[in-house]
């Protein structure tokens, strides 16, 4: 299972969360997590149509289909119970 | 015979003797310090002539200060005998109250809010006995340290020397949590690390954050004094009044548009012209041009954060205005201000210098400081408007 994340270097949720990751870095290390940049990867955000809140995080299945879709700044444990599960 | 002419003569010139059947009622002493030149003590004079004629039991003690040395020596024997020293002109002192400067409509009604007081809690008059001119001890309530509150922790506080910074400080942490210059400095920081310079990067950044503080120093002084210049028009006020109640609006519109968790995304026109900017900086191999550049960034970024903040450094420095401080005391709470304006992005410019990693602070505080901001100016919107000299923080 794939996790995109979309955050920028200017949004202190996105900051504040990819803090979080890093203290879930077992966990996350599970799947296959591609952290992306509004700004400087913009080709590779174009496809996700993000909308008016940063971060986003879209889950992904085997073929790239998306699962699901989580918007907004999340704690370590909303991180597991939305994000990071099967 | 003697003694009828005695009792007629003793008749005759009774009118003489005095007379205590009705006691005359005590005169108030109130007391002046005022400057011949000085636009506002002609202001005040005018108001203090009228009250004269309206109150006989009022009693002026005028000083002038800048011709007569004399007197000058007493305001500041006055200014140590009271534990305040007077800076400014014109002074006032009723009772316990001490009142400096004059505004039509905010003064007048300060002092007889004082006259009214002090007629019915009489305070020993030490200026008064000083001078001569009421006996030693008169009074009820000895005035010295009648502003003093015990807080927990901090102890004994004097309120009207902690008033004024305290605005400084909250009013100046609310502005600092605008969001406008933050996330251009988060994303200016996160251009920097790409350069990969310490020095390069530390002084850019400080450039950047200097700049910002003299823009925003600089806006603030001279807003000052043209209120300062005007402050005595009452429409000026109910202008101000009005941007602090808008502000206070936009804040509260701010409050419920923020999403609960999460930054709301900046303009993409807004985004790329700044992320065009910053790397045409950081790029720029002739180091005081990168330099001169942030310092321009700086410059256009405020400007737009000066309209963002919506009113907070314009209710600032109209609080500022109503207090009659000296040129010294106005600049060092205007540092205060911005110093604390400035005080978030301080902190993640240097965590993120020395841990080189971006910190944030979670968006629910932001969200919740719009709420608490818009509030604020509503508040003091409506007290600039209805009760201005409730904003003049006396808590004499």
């Amino acid at each position: 299972m794939k996790v995109v994340m979309i955050s920028a270097t200017w949004c202190p949720a996105c900051l504040i969360v990819h803090k979080r990751l890093r203290e879930l870095k077992e966990l996350t290390a599970r799947y296959s997590l591609e952290i992306l940049d509004l700004d400087f990867d913009e080709e590779k955000v174009a496809p996700y149509t993000v909308g008016k809140t940063l971060p986003v995080f879209i889950v992904l299945d085997e073929e790239g289909k998306e699962i699901r879709r989580i918007v907004g700044e999340r704690t370590a444990l909303e991180l597991k119970e939305e994000v990071f599960h099967d | 015979m003697i003694k009828r002419i005695l009792f007629i003569g003793l008749l005759m010139f009774a009118f003489l003797l005095p007379v205590s059947a009705e006691e005359a009622p005590a005169k108030l002493h109130i007391y002046v310090f005022y400057s011949e030149t000085c636009i506002h003590c002609a202001n005040q004079e005018v108001f203090l002539n009228e009250l004269g004629e309206e109150d006989p039991t009022l009693e002026f003690h005028r000083f002038e200060v800048i011709e007569n040395e004399a007197n000058r020596e007493l305001m500041k024997k006055v200014g140590d005998l009271i534990g305040a020293p007077i800076k400014t002109v014109p002074f006032v002192l009723i009772g316990r109250y001490r009142i400096s400067g004059f505004t039509e409509g905010i003064t007048d009604q300060t002092i007889l809010d004082a006259i009214a007081d002090t007629k019915e809690n009489p305070v020993r008059d030490l200026v008064g006995e000083m001078l001569g001119i009421v006996k030693p001890g008169t009074g009820t309530v000895d005035y010295t340290g009648g502003s003093t509150v015990t807080l927990p922790f901090f102890g004994t506080v004097d309120m009207a020397t902690v008033s004024i910074p305290l605005v400084a400080i909250v009013l100046g942490i609310l502005d600092g949590f605008n969001p406008c210059a933050m996330w251009t400095l988060l994303f200016l920081i996160g251009m920097l690390f790409r350069m990969e310079d310490r020095k390069k990067m530390w002084i850019l950044g400080g450039a950047f954050l200097i700049t910002s503080a003299a823009m925003y120093f600089l806006f603030m002084l001279s807003w000052l004094n043209i209120t300062v210049f005007f402050g005595s028009i009452a429409y000026v006020r109910y202008a101000i009044g009005a941007v602090a109640i808008a502000g206070g609006v936009f804040n509260f519109r701010s409050f419920l548009k923020t999403p609960d968790d999460g930054c709301e995304v900046v303009d993409d026109d807004k985004r790329k012209k700044l992320k065009k900017k910053v790397l045409s900086i950081s790029n720029q191999p002739v180091f005081y041009l990168a330099i001169l550049g942030i310092m321009g960034l700086a410059l256009s970024v405020n400007f737009i954060e000066l309209l963002c903040s919506a009113g907070f450094p314009v209710i600032f420095t109209q609080i500022l205005a109503l207090q009659n401080l000296d040129a010294f005391q106005y600049v060092g709470y205007l540092l205060l201000y911005i110093l604390f304006f400035l005080l978030d992005d301080l902190l993640v410019f240097f965590i993120a210098m020395k841990t080189m990693t971006l910190t944030g602070i979670s968006t629910k505080y932001g969200k919740w400081s719009h709420l608490v901001g818009g509030i604020i100016m509503v508040l003091i919107g409506l007290l600039m408007i209805l009760k201005p000299a409730w904003l003049q923080l006396n808590f004499y």
